[in-house]
């Protein structure tokens, strides 16, 4: 089975996230998406466009220090949806959080349109971003 | 009850462990005091009685790299690797396997390094993990394509992976990632921005915020950067950081050949020819049981400039054929060499093959001043007219005193031969001022040698014969006897020029002898053994019919040899 295009557009955008590349973002985004961040976060809310992503993604990378590493489980997408599961290893002041994050993506035309993170880190896990 | 051997045994094998604990903490307090070798011997030692875990591992292979065993180093940072994928940690695995491809692909070997840069890139992709080690491998696999001369592929790797750095926020692959793209850069004519991104990413070198291997490499890179863009400042300020550098790490035996190595090339440029040697014979012993091809062919290639200017004529091909076999081109060198033995159409092949081949302007840049000089002798006036023209196209872009200076002493000297002694004097002498602003003695005699003849072409013939003796009396200090013997050949005081088929190193040996050193001192200098200096010695005396050392003495001042 070939891989559908959309699940191409989200690998696109997460490296175009860890290059900070702005540009390639505005390509694979609508110009109104919407970024809604759920669970036990610092960054947890909504935001919209590259700004609000690159900021809501850049708190996480600035409070580690760097120290984030991603791997994706799966994904899977068809022409109008898209989710993705992965598991990811933060690093802050010696001490390490792992957690498995959720995403679901609604697409417009090949690109993202609104998409959903959830976070689901273990219990108590708030602390690790005081 | 226990047989006889078992508490022994155990106290024996419990000695051992101890032992080896002990050997294991000497070797990291060793690694942290930066004492490499010492470092390297302790873990390695370490090693051979019991696994070393992978923190352990790391600090080997680093301590084994940066003590001159690239091999050693090699061999653990696989074993590193192998270690870090077998338990699972892939992205430890892939910073294993960048650092074992670092160190082949600067050491010239490409294929095995590029095929470590894929296992790990495979490996990351294999559990599509998003980490900072992909910016290091971005940065591995840029530096493949630098090397196989794919220049502009290599800037958009450094680039994407500067960016990796950027967003991990780590120091040391940003740093590398901005010194590649600006080398990139500079190759592909943004010489400004690129000198600016060297600059940048020097601030977290010089903060310490970088490894020592990361660090050495950075000072290596970006002196090199500097040389290739003639900023003489910048490879002065580069240079004297990097001693400093590997000064406080007496063990250090990776960077310091290419240490030596920049130190003698700046030595050169500033006349002190004597130092020079010194440094590359210092360089050459540092090399000889951590062979690192490219940096031995570079020292070997400069070792071949200092025997051609001091006319050691044998000496100077054997270096560039050194070089030649390290990997390193002997042009411009060689065919100057060839010049200098009369055997001006094979200079001629040679220096117009080197040019053809150059593409980039920087590259083009170091040829052309040599070229001019080949082009005159061989009456191809044309020739040496456009490669002048090439080098003050080029020098108006880098905007560098030192490429300046060579295109105003190059299009003086086509000047001179187009027969416009008015345009050339102005050009020359233009020409001399930016070499006393460099300090450059050498360079500013030869400048002077071309203002005298057009002093004589304007008839002007105290002007000429004063501008000789200045620039004789220089080249004698050095000992570049080619010179003396080339000024003198345009001086028409007979009495002037030393009398007798005095040979090149003759002359050498009288000057040494004039300024008051014993044989020892002079067969130190000259690496020479003490019979050959006293052989020398016999020969000068024999020539100019001299009774004493005392005589030859007198005899040199009075030719001017010494001032």
């Amino acid at each position: 089975m070939s891989t559908h295009p959309n699940v191409t557009v989200i690998d696109r955008m997460t490296t175009a996230v860890f290059e900070n590349d702005r540009d390639t973002l505005a390509d694979l985004f609508t110009q109104d998406m919407e970024l809604h961040v759920r669970g036990p976060l610092p960054s947890a809310g909504d935001y919209t466009g590259v700004d609000g992503f690159l900021s809501a993604l850049g708190t996480v990378f600035e409070l580690t220090d760097g120290d984030v590493k991603i791997e994706q489980l799966f994904c899977i997408a068809d022409d109008r949806w898209g989710t993705e599961w992965e598991h990811a290893v933060f690093g802050r002041q010696g001490r390490t959080l792992e957690a498995k994050n959720a995403f679901v993506y609604q697409f417009d035309g090949g690109r993202i349109g609104e998409m959903w993170m959830i976070c689901a880190a273990p219990a108590g896990s708030e602390s690790f971003w005081e | 009850m226990t047989s006889p051997s078992g508490p022994s045994g155990t106290r024996s094998s419990r000695t051992k462990l101890s032992s080896v604990g002990e050997g294991i903490d000497r070797g990291r307090d060793a690694f942290n005091r930066q004492a490499w070798r010492r470092a390297y011997e302790q873990l390695s030692s370490a090693a051979r009685d019991e696994p070393l875990e992978v923190d352990d591992l790391e600090r080997l292979a680093s301590a084994a790299y940066l003590a001159g065993r690239s091999e050693d180093s090699c061999e653990v940072w696989a074993r590193a690797h192998e270690e870090c994928a077998r338990v699972g940690e892939v992205a430890r695995a892939a910073r294993c396997a960048f650092w074992l491809a670092f160190a082949l692909l600067n050491n010239g070997e490409l294929a095995r390094g590029g095929g470590w840069v894929d296992r790990a890139q495979r490996l990351l992709d294999k559990r599509k993990l998003k980490c900072v080690e992909q910016g290091y491998l971005r940065y591995a696999a840029a530096l493949r394509s630098v090397f196989s001369g794919d220049v502009e592929v290599a800037r958009a790797g450094f680039n994407h992976a500067a960016k990796v750095g950027e967003r991990f926020r780590d120091p040391e692959i940003s740093a590398l990632a901005r010194i590649g793209e600006g080398r990139c850069l500079v190759y592909l004519g943004e010489v400004a921005k690129g000198v600016a991104l060297l600059d940048e990413a020097m601030v977290a070198v010089g903060a310490g915020e970088v490894s020592p291997i990361a660090t050495g490499d950075a000072y290596c890179t970006v002196i090199e950067g500097c040389q290739e863009t003639f900023d003489v400042r910048r490879a002065f300020e580069w240079t004297a950081a990097l001693s400093q550098w590997c000064d406080s790490q007496p063990e250090l035996v990776l960077y310091r050949g290419q240490c030596l190595l920049h130190r003698a090339e700046l030595m050169l440029l500033r006349g002190a020819w004597t130092d020079a040697v010194d440094e590359v014979e210092r360089a050459c012993s540092r090399l000889a049981d951590a062979v690192s091809h490219p940096v031995l062919g570079a020292v070997s290639y400069l070792r071949g400039e200092l025997h051609r200017l001091r006319g050691e004529l044998s000496e100077a091909e054997h270096s560039y054929r050194t070089a030649n076999d390290a990997g390193r081109d002997p042009q411009p060198g060689l065919a100057l060499l060839r010049l200098a033995q009369g055997r001006v159409d094979a200079a001629e092949a040679a220096i117009h093959r080197v040019r053809d081949e150059a593409e980039d302007p920087i590259t083009r840049a170091r040829i052309l001043g040599p070229y001019v000089e080949i082009a005159l002798a061989a009456d191809d006036l044309a020739g040496a007219r456009a490669a002048a023209d090439d080098l003050a196209t080029i020098g108006a872009e880098l905007d560098q005193p030192l490429l300046r200076a060579i295109s105003l002493q190059v299009t003086g000297a086509v000047l001179l031969a187009e027969d416009d002694p008015h345009a050339a004097l102005v050009s020359l002498r233009r020409s001399w001022g930016v070499w006393r602003e460099l300090e450059a003695p050498y360079e500013a005699a030869r400048s002077r040698v071309l203002i005298a003849l057009a002093c004589r072409a304007l008839g002007d013939e105290d002007g000429a014969e004063m501008e000789l003796d200045a620039a004789r009396a220089v080249f004698s200090e050095l000992g570049a006897a080619p010179d003396v013997v080339r000024a003198d050949s345009f001086s028409r005081l007979s009495d002037r020029r030393v009398p007798g088929p005095l040979s090149a190193r003759e002359l050498e040996v009288l000057t040494l002898v004039a300024k008051g050193n014993k044989n020892r001192e002079i067969a130190d200098q000259l690496v020479i053994s003490e019979k050959t200096v006293a052989s020398h010695l016999s020969h000068i005396l024999t020539k100019l019919g001299l009774p004493s050392r005392t005589a030859a003495t007198a005899y040199a001042f009075k030719q001017g040899l010494v001032s």
